[in-house]
This record gives structure tokens, C-alpha cells and sequence, in this order.
């Protein structure tokens, strides 16, 4: 007997102690969001469990890859000479420290909270040589606020949000947060008059090799740049460059899918972030306005070596996506229904089957619930960073996956969400939503109260 | 419905699943059974307190060589404080087993009543050595020849950026960016006793002249390194004595809240710290990694050697939390519980615990950094090897274990 043909007959099991929430009978929603690795974990350590398909030695590269993740660096040189060479300017230490219980990152809550968990990337007009964002001349690519000592870090980032009302079409009112960014004490001089700002929360670790697995074709398949169905929704992919191949390829991680590959993502944040040099990424981050960044001991050359980097992508392929909870809950139905009804699920796609990936069988043939088409879509001039990341432009956003979004409380304390985490809970969240999604976010504003709290609860069940 | 036979083939979550709503509140547990669980929790409680009580002792010890240390430099002063540095590692390391369940030694969760615990101040690693004292530095010349220097680096030897080194800035630094800057703990004064071990026989050979102030004295700033010093080893003392007091009995303090838990709440709390131990820190991040990466310093307690004794304070943890034991103390353990469940698990797990002590224990005495960089048919790396092992049957029979007893045990493990 399957595994999958089992749950309903768990529910009964369970039955005898909850009560009937489902006097319809709809049949429950799917709770294996990751095919057979989905975890039943739930709590602080929802998203830090191996696949559950994932089984015996097979499991050993997991658990040196997630001790790596956690590993805090240290300055070269020194005695764990394997993990020197932090910074010379940084964001974090480890990456556990902004995927923190390999969870979701924030923005900090006040003027007074430094910026920890979340980064700020940075560019000027024009592409660097592959059609990439061209770095800001002084500061680079990104705004690292820590520096090893003697190395200062690049500056200060502060969020100062105000509040903006608005109304549901019942009369009810809401207040958004909208954030704006300050960059203090910036220690290299002032940064161009043209630069532009685009500030990204760390995304939880969850179900990537999944998403990795979906055929290329089958993302394409919803891409309609062009609106031809008119349903006022384009779907773009993003073209980027694969530096391992050197050549273009489709973008399907980062929040504007500007990654290619897990692999090539890890390195960017071991480089990025920690200022960890790597196979991929040799050179360390330092301008040549930043003398001491370049004088600096390094931890060797590179870093991290291949097998390191190995063992940290396996880890990132295979953390397992947790069940939905409440699945045969009435109002978790009646909730994704609204989903479908209001065109979320448009973009938010449900269910891929993953291919076929050699030496990777787990996470081959599964069928997942991502909701999401890893395509870029233009969610209006209110969510807009203004900065165009290969062919993604200024208002365009990859659909995040929604995977997990209910599970943000229990890992990390908080439930805040979109790129900057400037919605302080999945309604905010919604409400955000413009551009191509206006009339999506219109159609909720337009809903019941019982009714939008049925949406937001099935958010929640993911 | 033949329930049992489906129970056979669900995997042990989601059969937890299941249980999870009537776990210990009287659905599946008998009153026996939650009186048998209280008095394991009593017993617990006990053995974290006396543990903690020795480990705040032997730490007092420490404060007190390194005051007289530092006051007047010597070599035999500096040996007693090494000495005292180790005899303060056995009661800490022993204390491990209580680490990961959200109690008052490493409590993260800003969300509960429990203060944020002080274990990353006390225990983090790697230890950031350059950002505390002087290190040394290869480099290469013209001819490619390799020059080794010690350029005055880190907080003790700039004295323009860090004016004032104690208690408020050393912990302040610390914190300044999450669990960042590892600047305290055990680590930092094992390093600032020891120094960095570039020695393939035996631990770090910092001079004692490191201290001497004035005439005699080796490297820059000695008032500043005596300062940090004993900065670290006061700051010790405040920290573990917090943890400490939250476990005095008969007070209004953490382990009252604990005892008064429902047996099953609390047994889940108990069982969380061990199978993480054996888990994904023991077995994982301080044997597997280490022995799979191949380096030298790839060992936690890295400058002074006392690796070894660490790995069998911390698998002897795990055991005195299975069998109800510290010091004196001998009552009920978890094993007790899952003896009247099902004797074969508890028999499993009271052996590979134990063989796991033993082979970490027939590790000859080569230093943990030569066994782990040596061939796999070595015999030190092959006990290291057959110990993770071991824990490797352990952990996932500790979930087991958890099912039997009812209770509910989420851990990041094999």
C-alpha cells in the first residue's frame, strides 16, 4: 500500500478525537506539497529535516552539508583552517545566520534594529558583461555592512517605514507598512547619484531540488510574454548566465530568478554574503576603492573547496517541504478555492511532476505543490525595486513559492512576507499585490470577511 | 479497520502524527504510566541541577587560577590554569545532553517566558582567534619562500578601537551581530592558555611570558591579554551561574515550570536534548564532519586537545540522561520507561550508547587531530568511525522510543 493512499485513512484514525470539520465530504486537499520527501515535522525544525525519501547513506552528505550551513567562519588565518577566510566585508558569518533554521529572513522591526537577516543588493544603468545588474563602482554588488577587523564594513542599512490606509469594499480598513531604505554612515564615500537599491529577505531552504527538478519545458509552458490567452497575466522567464557553462540559461532561483542553478546560487551567497571565495567564484569581493578589503590575509584559494561546495548543494537539494496541515478543513477548501477563483493560482501554479535527474532519484518523478511558475511577472509600481536583474525589468518579481508560508511563525518567529518583507502577515501580503495581479487583489478586496479569512487560512495550511 | 497492521506500515511521523492529539494527557498513557514518566522528570531535574552546580564550581575554580595567573605570571601558573581550564570541560561537557530543548542554557525563542540562554557566550566555535589576539601569519616572499610572522592583530592589540575590554564590551561583541563575533567561552580561553597548536604530538604552546607585563614579557599589550583573560573567566562565572540558579530546587525558577509540565510535555523536552546530541551534533557536526573533512583543526577543543574528552563527556551525557545517573545521583531514567514498553529497544539503545563510550574510549592515545586526518583502516579513525556509528543506530531508535512512550520528538537527524 502506498504511501499517498494512506493518509485519508489516517484522517479517519484521527477522527475519533477531533471533530467533523468537513460535513460536505470534499475530499481532502493533497498534503505531500514535496512528493514522498515531504516531512510530517512540524515546530521550530519544520524546514530543517532531510527529504523523508532520502534514507541511509544517502542521508551522510546531508548532514555534513547542513553542518557546513551552520558553521560560523572565521578570519584567516586560523586553526579551523578549513572554515577561515570571512569577509574581508560580509553580511553574516554563516548562512544559517540569515536562513536561520534554514527559515525565511525579516526586515528588521524598528529604525533601532540593524539589518540581519535581509541584504540590500546594489547597481547602476547598464549590464555587466553576460547582461547582468553592473555593479555599483565603489560598494559593488552588494551592500555588506560587517567588515573583519581593520576592514571596515561598506555602511549601515535602516528600513523607516510609515503607514498607508485603505478599505476593503465592506468598509473594513487595513494599514500597510511601506518601507524606505537609509544607507548610513557609508564608509568608502558617497555611492553614485544613479544607484538602485533592491532589498531581498533570505528565502526559506525548502523543496529547491524539487524546483530545480521541474523540465525546463514545463516552466516554459506557462510563460505567455505576450498575453496571448488575455487573461492579463504574461509570465516571463528570465534568461541568465550559467557561469559554470558559460552560457545563457533559465533563471529559476532568487527573487527575480536571476540563478540558474542551486549550485551557482550557494556560491553567489558564499561569496556575497560571507565573502567565501569558491571554485566558481575565485576572487574575493573587494573594489579597488577598497584597499584594505584587498590587502587583507584571504583563507586560501579558493576558500571553500569542490567537495565542500558539494556537500552544501546536496543539503540545499534535499530539505525536505513540509505537509500541509488541516487539509480536510472545510474553510482550508473553501480558501483554496477562493485561490483559484481569484486567479491566484494563475500564477501561483499548484502541482508539478519533477523530471527525471540523474544521481538524484529522490527528487526524480515527484509529484509537487510548489505554487509557483518560477516565471517573472510584473506586480505593479507599488512592489517595484526599480532595478532591472538580467531580463527581469523594475517591476518584475519571480512568483515566490508559497510552499511552507504558514510554517514562517513556528521556524522564525515571524510572518513576514514578499521580497523586503514589508508585509507584516499573509494578508498584507495579499494586498500588496499589483500590476498583473491588481485585479486578483481587487477580486479579495471585494470578498467577504469570512471569505478572506478562508483564503488566508489555506495560505496558512501550506 | 485492521489498524494495527496499517500502523506497521506508517512511518514512525506520521503515525506521531496521529498520536499527537492524545499524547499524555490520559487518551493513550495510564496513570501508572504518567506517574512512572513524572518520576523520571523528578530525577532529571535533580541531575541537571547537580551537573550544573559542578559545572559553576569547577568554572569558579577556573576564574579563581586565572585571577592568580594573571595577577603573577608564571609557568606553573599558567598549568594550573590549564589544568583548571580541563577540569571545568568534564562537568560542562556532561551537561550537553540538556542542550537543544529550549530550556535555560541555550533557549533561542523569543517567544516563551525562558530568558535567551547563554551557550553561544560560553561554547561557540570556531573560536575567531585573529579577532582576539595576535596570530600567526605565513606568507610568501620574491623567491616563493615562506615567511612566518606574528603581526599584532585582533581586540587585545588595538587599543585605539576597543579602549575598554570588559564583561559589557567582550559580550557586547559577542552579540553585536546575532551569535556572530565568537570572542568568549571556553574556546576563547582555551586559545588565550594554549594558543594556536601548530605542534603534530601534542596542544598549543603559548608562553607564559605572553602575560609577563614589562621586562620578560613576549608580544604586545600583556596588560590587555591578563584583562581579556580574566574578563572571559568572570563573564563565565555570571553566565553559568544564571543557568545555575534556574535549576535550584525550590525556588520560582525555570525547572518549578519544568516539574509542573505535563510528564509527556516534558519527557518530549528531555528526549529533543539527547537525540540532538546524538543526532545532528554529535554524531554529526563534531564526529562525521570533522572525520569526513580531513583537517587537522577540524576538532572543537582545537588548541588545547582535549577533543577526545569532550566526545566521551558528551556520549557520556546522552547515557546518564537513558539510565537516570550523574555523580551521586541514580533514579529512574528514560530507559526505565521504555523497559516496560518494549525491553529490546531499551536494550538497543542502553548498547549502542554504551559501545559508542567504549570505542571512543579505545582511541589510543593519539591526538583527535592526527586519528581524524589518518587512513580509514587507522585504528583510532576506525573507533572514531564505529562510535558515529553507533549513534547512528541510537538517534533513530530514540524516535522510536519517543512513539512508544507517546510522545512527540521532532528532531533534524538520521
Amino acid at each position: 500500500m502506498s504511501y499517498r493512499a494512506l493518509l485519508p485513512l489516517l484522517w479517519l484514525v484521527t477522527l475519533g478525537c477531533s471533530s467533523n470539520k468537513n460535513p460536505q465530504q470534499q475530499p481532502a486537499a493533497d498534503p505531500l506539497s514535496g512528493g514522498e520527501g515531504t516531512t510530517f515535522t512540524v515546530g521550530k525544525n519544520a524546514f530543517a529535516q532531510a527529504a523523508e525519501n532520502l534514507v541511509g547513506d544517502r542521508r551522510d552528505p546531508f548532514f555534513d552539508g547542513n553542518a557546513l550551513f551552520n558553521r560560523n567562519w572565521a578570519t584567516a588565518p586560523a586553526s579551523a583552517v578549513g572554515v577561515d577566510g570571512l569577509g574581508p566585508t560580509y553580511n553574516a558569518r554563516s548562512c544559517s545566520s540569515c536562513h536561520f533554521k534554514d527559515g525565511r529572513g525579516r526586515p528588521p522591526f524598528s529604525e533601532d534594529e540593524a539589518m540581519s537577516s535581509m541584504l540590500i543588493r546594489l547597481s547602476v544603468p547598464g549590464t555587466d558583461e553576460h547582461g547582468g545588474p553592473k555593479p555599483e563602482p565603489t560598494y559593488g554588488g552588494q551592500l555588506n555592512p560587517l567588515g573583519i577587523l581593520g576592514v571596515p564594513g561598506e555602511g549601515d542599512p535602516r528600513v523607516v517605514t510609515s503607514l498607508e490606509s485603505g478599505k476593503y469594499d465592506d468598509g473594513t480598513s487595513y494599514e500597510l507598512s511601506v518601507p524606505s531604505y537609509e544607507l548610513r554612515d557609508l564608509a568608502y564615500g558617497e555611492m553614485s547619484a544613479d544607484v538602485m537599491l533592491s532589498p531581498r529577505t533570505a528565502p526559506q531552504m525548502i523543496g529547491l531540488g524539487l524546483l530545480q527538478a521541474i523540465d525546463e519545458a514545463d516552466l516554459l509552458a506557462n510563460a505567455d510574454e505576450k498575453d496571448r490567452d488575455h487573461d492579463g497575466i504574461s509570465g516571463r522567464p528570465n534568461h541568465v548566465w550559467d557561469v559554470a557553462k558559460a552560457d545563457v540559461a533559465l533563471g529559476r532561483f532568487g527573487w527575480k530568478a536571476n540563478q540558474p542553478r542551486l549550485e551557482q546560487q550557494n556560491s553567489g551567497a558564499f561569496l556575497g554574503d560571507i565573502g567565501i571565495t569558491s571554485p566558481l567564484f575565485p576572487s574575493e569581493n573587494c573594489t579597488e576603492a577598497q584597499t584594505a578589503c584587498s590587502a587583507a590575509v584571504n583563507g586560501g584559494s579558493p576558500e571553500i573547496d569542490h567537495d565542500r561546495v558539494d556537500v552544501v548543494d546536496y543539503y540545499s537539494k534535499y530539505l525536505a517541504v513540509p505537509a500541509r496541515r488541516r487539509t480536510g478543513d472545510a474553510q482550508v477548501l473553501q480558501g483554496e478555492q477562493l485561490f483559484t477563483d481569484l486567479g491566484c493560482s494563475g500564477c501561483h501554479i499548484k502541482t508539478f511532476k519533477t523530471g527525471t535527474v540523474e544521481d538524484f532519484p529522490e527528487l526524480s518523478q515527484q509529484t509537487i505543490h510548489p505554487y509557483t511558475d518560477l516565471l517573472l511577472h510584473d506586480m505593479g509600481d507599488a512592489l517595484a525595486d526599480g532595478r532591472p536583474d538580467f531580463e527581469a525589468n523594475g517591476n518584475e518579481w519571480r512568483t515566490p513559492p508559497l510552499w511552507g508560508v504558514g510554517l514562517f511563525k513556528d521556524v522564525n518567529d515571524h510572518t513576514r512576507y514578499l521580497h523586503d518583507g514589508r508585509a507584516r502577515n499573509l494578508e498584507e501580503a495579499v494586498l500588496w499585490h499589483g500590476g498583473e495581479a491588481q485585479d486578483s487583489a481587487d477580486a479579495f478586496k471585494a470578498l467577504s470577511k469570512s471569505e478572506r479569512e478562508a483564503l488566508i487560512t489555506f495560505l496558512g495550511s501550506l | 479497520m485492521k489498524l494495527p497492521s496499517f500502523r506497521v506500515r506508517l512511518s514512525s511521523q506520521v503515525l506521531l502524527m496521529a498520536l499527537v492529539g492524545s499524547a499524555g494527557f490520559g487518551c493513550s498513557s495510564s496513570d501508572d504510566d504518567t506517574a512512572a514518566q513524572k518520576a523520571v522528570v523528578d530525577n532529571y531535574a535533580a541531575m541537571v541541577a547537580a551537573n550544573y552546580a559542578d559545572t559553576l564550581s569547577t568554572a569558579k575554580s577556573l576564574k579563581k587560577a586565572i585571577h592568580s595567573f594573571v595577577d603573577a605570571p608564571s609557568e606553573d601558573g599558567l598549568k594550573e590554569a590549564r589544568d583548571a581550564w580541563l577540569a571545568s570541560r568534564d562537568p560542562y561537557g556532561l551537561s550537553e545532553a540538556y542542550r537543544f530543548s529550549q530550556g535555560p542554557i541555550d533557549n533561542d525563542d523569543s517567544d516563551d517566558d525562558v530568558p535567551e540562554g547563554p551557550e553561544p557566550l560560553l561554547n561557540s566555535w570556531p573560536v575567531d582567534e585573529s579577532y582576539i589576539d595576535y596570530v600567526r601569519v605565513v606568507t610568501k616572499d620574491e623567491d616563493e619562500k615562506e615567511v612566518v610572522t606574528y603581526p599584532d592583530g585582533g581586540i587585545i592589540n588595538l587599543p585605539d578601537e576597543f579602549p575598554t575590554i570588559d564583561a559589557d564590551a567582550l559580550s557586547g561583541e559577542n552579540t553585536k551581530h546575532g551569535e556572530d563575533e565568537i570572542t568568549t567561552g571556553y574556546h576563547a580561553i582555551e586559545f588565550l592558555l594554549w594558543g594556536q597548536d601548530f605542534n603534530v604530538d601534542g596542544p598549543g604552546d603559548r608562553s607564559y611570558t605572553d602575560y609577563v607585563v614589562g621586562e620578560g614579557g613576549t608580544h604586545a599589550n600583556q596588560d590587555r591579554r591578563g584583562q581579556y583573560l580574566v574578563t572571559l573567566a568572570d563573564l563565565m562565572v555570571d553566565e553559568l551561574s544564571v543557568v545555575n540558579d534556574a535549576w535550584l530546587e525550590g525556588k520560582a525558577n525555570y525547572r518549578a515550570d519544568f516539574v509542573a509540565l505535563p510528564p509527556a510535555s516534558a519527557l518530549g523536552k528531555i528526549l529533543l536534548g539527547m537525540g540532538s546530541l546524538s543526532g545532528a551534533e554529535l554524531s554529526g557536526e563534531r564526529m562525521s564532519v570533522a572525520l569526513d573533512e580531513r583537517e587537522q583543526e577540524a576538532e572543537h577543543s582545537c588548541f588545547s586537545d582535549n577533543t577526545l574528552a569532550d566526545l566521551r563527556n558528551n556520549a557520556t551525557s546522552i547515557q546518564n540522561v537513558l539510565i537516570g545517573h550523574y555523580g551521586d545521583i541514580q533514579g529512574p531514567g528514560i530507559a526505565d520507561l521504555i523497559e516496560k514498553k518494549d525491553a529490546a529497544l531499551a536494550k538497543a539503545l542502553r548498547d549502542d550508547i554504551q559501545r559508542a563510550i567504549d570505542d571512543i574510549d579505545a582511541v589510543p592515545p593519539t591526538p583527535f587531530d592526527q586519528a581524524i586526518m589518518a587512513d580509514d583502516d587507522d585504528p583510532a579513525r576506525k573507533h572514531l568511525l564505529d562510535a558515529v556509528d553507533a549513534l547512528h543506530r541510537f538517534t533513530p531508535n530514540l524516535k522510536k522510543a519517543a512513539d512508544t512512550l507517546g510522545v512527540s520528538l521532532n528532531l533534524q537527524s538520521k
